[in-house]
């Protein structure tokens, strides 16, 4: 009796340890003050989360190190473009560069007061310095750049490789330029010069490309390289940078910015001190914002965990904002038995792409189109109006799609599908683990697939495993979900028919020139070819190359650049190489309690899980674009657009 | 003239026979060298053999990871930084210190060679980082929390095995069981979840992440500093110290059972000793050595840190550097991190051995 007794004791008190443990984790987590509480940043701090190399952020940025956030509050360049709107704010630079009529040269001035964070002033001769140690992509249009006098920069062009002087602004933007303190790092400098220099012209006719139409060879190429290691290596007594906030402590695990009272714009920036936590994983960020901890977060949370730390953090809201890329399928055309074009087609009407979107992210845009090469705002933005028009789209009709695939020669038996071998088709779909909307589409196509009767499987690994499967030559996958398109910098074309050259072209395994191939510039490339009849830019078939303009964009600008995109677009989109089933919403998680200055207010006052994205070229869309720390680099700090709510 | 050669073979033999003499007693002396520490000469050797095996599964093991570490490389620094992908793949090969072409075996033998002159490997990705000076930085910050854990779990699981092995019956011997196959059967990284949720985030009385607070202090000997430390190692602490300690009371539990039948515990009840004595000199002491060995092996374990426990309490120790590394496929620095906690593993399991069979010669008698 007395044992059972004290069995009996012994589970209620551990069923209450439970009851009482649970209680607690419920009731802290619904804690959080009422938004528009005056007053809740006293002490104007701005916190982020974050990852950077944890045994030290290194003393330079072109080092290599990750230094993560600080990056936002400490890097800026002569200009910073917003990724996905294009705009351009000046940052060092004191106005828009100024391209001369002939479009040999672009004069950069620089603002009277900018200074390095130790103190000296900031001068054209570190622009000049950061360009020659750091050959950028702008360098293979360049000549040479000259620091005209000390606040004035001059960028002479490459007649051989020119480009339109929009994309020559954002090519500047682009770059980090206020990165190499010319006083710190001159010896490097004025031997990378020297080199530079002396090295071979590139011929007017070659296509090869090379910084500052140079080409580094033998002695030469060894001695540039021993130059750019020791250049990384160097070590400086302070961080080089110019940025509104300098670090003053750092952990593995916690740093801290002080507002940099030398900035060019210290009297608008509010904020006195930036603090950045780390993160070891995603929920343990969620738990950050969902405890008030962090100000600020890039990004999207799956639906359930972003109304859920909304709805614990009272003081958070959450924007929406495009982001150039679309996601759906890539067909392994490697398989010609099975990619037949009928079956290729009868898939593209195959999936539920309303339905799938909303299973992976309900706040994106669905997507009619097969894979063409940009997201769908992008292609309104660069093609012509009938250009667009053009392109394909395909519904959800599973009826078309049945009777293509008979067209195949496939056949129905027993509720399954069986090619036109007679053998039961039973795909295999390769995808990203760690990217939480490809996994869950992969689920919801091989679902759809099940309903239709074909049978598949879903393979997820992470993103290293997957893609060196699905690119290896006689690859398992059959399909893979992953980006069809994806604009990582800005949107000007090229971009993304560059991602798609060199990653996702490899899992759809489009056709290639040998890598042995007599013109070595072309040996690898994609070789593809588009329908160009009529167009100036087609050859003598009435065709155009994928690889013969991919490289040469940036020269076309207004119409010429629109027609080569219909021609790039239609062309990719004709091949059906894959589906696009939506283009994707990513958004920012905003403390709007501490923060002020936070676009969209109407809006996240009344629900603050904004759900909309703004319409391309209102001044929310710009706005809001800048809100994205990794977008605009900080821009919202730095131009004081965010303000503590003190 | 006729006895130089004589007096020569003569001098010359008398040399040989005193070097043969001088080898048949080197001989001998290493022979019975040999039979008197065969016992420990066998334990190193199959401890360098294990570690040599050990070193190629690692390296080898390694390499059979799919993926392109350019092209991942060039992702992260194209997302990073907002520039094209095309812009941060020629980033990413100037940037990393590694060369994808190399021959996997060139690799293999250049390793081995930087293990023999104490050189782990250094980072792929940032200069200057080696697998070295990351176990100088993180391995203490492991140690720390995971020895005062080891520690407290020890002492709390055998006392408290020993207390549940003499009173068999009772309400305490049901609750501790509860808690012995609770705390058995509940991951510990879930246990560790649960007092972030519970003590950092709805209690809020410890700190949810991290080793110190550097809004507060400065790291240096300074009491905020050490402060700083404590406060922030107390929930790993608890966390394993509530994972670990039933399983040492278990073991305790059973070894104290077995103890407690012994015949000089009866003659020592025999002969009036007190309970409390007992269980002091007699009961504890004798059934904690078996429980030394898996100390010792347990401990040699903490040197590879807990990539779980780590991450969930961001706490920067060694397990959750090399969780992090492993992600980002900085293989020089994961094999060398690996190599040094399977070394330390090896190292302390054959410094066991040999100490054990010191203190209780049967073990050398068996093993013969």
């Amino acid at each position: 009796m007395k044992k059972r007794m004290g069995k009996i004791f012994a589970l209620v008190a551990a069923a209450a340890c439970m009851v009482c443990m649970c209680l607690g984790v419920m009731t802290g987590c619904t804690q959080g003050a009422e938004l528009g509480t005056p007053g809740t940043n006293p002490d104007k701090v701005f916190r982020v989360v974050g990852s950077w190399e944890k045994t030290g952020i290194g003393s330079h940025y072109n080092s290599g190190t990750n230094i993560g956030p600080v990056q936002y509050f400490a890097i800026e360049g002569l200009y910073q473009y917003v990724r996905s709107t294009d705009e351009i704010y000046p940052m060092l630079a004191e106005s828009m560069p100024v391209h001369s009529e002939d479009g040999s040269t672009t004069t950069v001035t620089i603002r009277e007061n900018a200074k390095w964070q130790n103190g000296e002033d900031f001068t054209a001769k570190d622009v000049f310095a950061f360009y020659y140690l750091n050959h950028t992509v702008v360098t293979n249009y360049l000549l040479s750049v000259e620091a005209k006098d000390d606040k004035t920069v001059v960028f002479h062009w490459n007649s051989n490789r020119t480009c339109a002087n929009e994309v020559k602004d954002l090519l500047i933007a682009q770059d980090m330029s206020g990165t190499v303190c010319y006083n710190e790092f001159r010896s490097y400098v004025d031997e990378a010069y020297q080199i530079v220099s002396e090295s071979e012209d590139i011929p007017a006719d070659s296509t090869t490309w090379g910084a500052f139409n140079k080409f580094s060879k033998g002695e030469l190429l060894d001695r540039l390289n021993v130059v750019m290691d020791n250049y990384k290596a160097h070590k400086t007594s302070w961080f080089v940078a110019t940025g509104p906030f300098k670090v003053t402590k750092e952990s593995p695990t916690q740093i801290i910015m002080e507002k940099n009272p030398l900035h060019w714009n210290a009297d608008n920036i509010g904020f006195e001190q930036i603090q950045i936590l780390s993160s070891s994983d995603t929920n343990q960020t969620y738990n950050l914002l969902t405890q008030d901890r962090i100000d600020y977060m890039d990004g999207l949370a799956p639906i359930d965990t972003l109304e859920a730390i909304l709805a614990q953090n009272k003081q958070m809201a959450h924007l929406k904002m495009y982001d150039p890329g679309s996601i759906g399928v890539l067909f392994n055309m490697e398989k010609t038995d099975l990619w037949t074009d009928k079956v290729r087609e009868a898939f593209q009407y195959l999936f539920n792409r309303e339905e799938i979107k909303n299973l992976a992210n309900p706040y994106a845009i669905t997507s009619y189109f097969p894979l063409l090469g940009m997201a769908d705002s992008e292609a309104q933005r660069w093609m012509t109006e009938e250009g667009y028009d053009a392109l394909p789209r395909y519904s959800h009709d599973t009826a078309k799609a049945e009777a293509l695939l008979q067209e195949a020669g496939w056949k129905k038996i027993d509720g399954k599908w069986h090619d036109q071998g007679g053998k039961l088709v039973d795909l295999t779909i390769g995808t990203d683990k760690t990217h939480a909307g490809m996994s869950s589409i992969a689920v919801a196509v091989q679902a759809e697939l099940q309903n239709f009767g074909i049978e598949s499987s879903v393979k997820m690994t992470d993103w290293g495993a997957w893609y060196a499967s699905a690119s290896m030559d006689n690859s398992t996958y059959d399909m893979s979900v992953y980006w069809t398109d994806l604009n990582m910098s800005f949107s000007y074309p090229t971009g993304t028919y560059k991602y798609f050259d060199s990653l996702m072209a490899n899992v759809v395994h489009v056709n290639r020139y040998p890598t042995e191939y007599e013109i070595p510039e072309l040996a690898g490339a994609i070789n593809e070819e588009f329908d160009a009849q009529g167009s100036k830019f087609a050859d003598a078939n009435g065709k155009v190359n994928f690889s013969t303009y991919v490289n040469m964009m940036y020269a076309y600008s207004g119409d010429d650049i629109k027609e080569l995109v219909d021609i790039y677009n239609n062309g990719i989109a004709s091949k059906l190489w894959g589906i696009q089933f939506y283009q994707n919403v990513t958004g920012s998680f905003i403390n709007v309690g501490r923060i002020k200055g936070v676009p969209e207010e109407a809006l996240w006052s009344q629900e603050r899980n904004v759900a909309t994205v703004p319409a391309e070229g209102t001044d929310d869309f710009y706005k809001v674009a800048c809100t994205n720390l990794i977008y605009a680099n900080g821009v919202a700090i730095t131009h004081g657009m965010y303000q503590p709510n003190a | 003239m006729n006895e130089r050669p004589n007096g020569t073979k003569s001098a010359f033999a008398a040399a040989a026979s005193a070097v043969g003499r001088w080898f048949a007693a080197a001989a001998q002396w290493v022979g019975r060298f040999f039979v008197r520490y065969w016992f420990f000469i066998k334990k190193i050797l199959i401890a360098i053999v294990t570690l040599a095996c050990s070193t190629i599964i690692i390296f080898f093991i390694l390499r059979l990871i799919p993926g392109d570490v350019v092209r991942e490389y060039a992702l992260s620094i194209a997302q990073r930084r907002g520039i094209s992908y095309d812009a941060a793949y020629e980033i990413a090969v100037n940037l990393l210190n590694y060369d994808p072409e190399a021959p996997i075996f060139t690799q293999f033998f250049k390793y081995v060679g930087g293990l023999f002159q104490g050189n782990l490997g250094a980072s792929m990705y940032v200069d200057g980082v080696t697998a070295n000076s990351l176990i100088a930085q993180r391995l203490p910050w492991t140690l720390l929390i995971t020895s005062v854990a080891l520690i407290i779990s020890f002492l709390l699981g055998t006392a408290i095995g020993a207390f549940m092995a003499r009173k068999r019956r009772g309400v305490a011997n049901v609750l501790l069981n509860g808690y012995i196959v609770t705390s058995g059967s509940i991951p510990d990284y879930l246990l560790g979840l649960l007092l972030v949720l519970l003590f950092a985030y709805t209690l809020p009385i410890f700190p949810a992440q991290g080793n110190y607070d550097i809004s507060v202090c400065t790291p240096g000997f300074n009491l905020p500093f050490i402060g700083s430390v404590l406060y922030h190692a107390c929930l790993p602490i608890l966390a394993y110290v509530l994972s670990q300690t039933g399983s040492w009371a278990l073991m305790m539990r059973g070894s104290a059972i077995g103890v407690l039948g012994e015949d000089y515990i009866n003659a020592a009840r025999a002969r009036g000793i007190g309970n409390m004595t007992i269980n002091r000199k007699y009961l504890k002491r004798n059934a904690m050595l078996p429980l030394v060995t898996s100390f010792a092996v347990t401990f040699a374990a903490l040197f590879g840190g807990s990539t779980l426990m780590e991450s969930i309490f961001n706490y920067p120790g060694i397990g959750l550097e090399l969780a992090q590394r492993i992600g980002q496929k900085d293989y020089f620095v994961v094999q060398g991190i690996m190599f040094f906690s399977s070394f330390m593993v090896i190292a302390i399991n054959l410094i066991t051995d040999c100490i054990y069979s010191l203190i209780d010669p049967r073990i050398r008698e068996t093993n013969k």
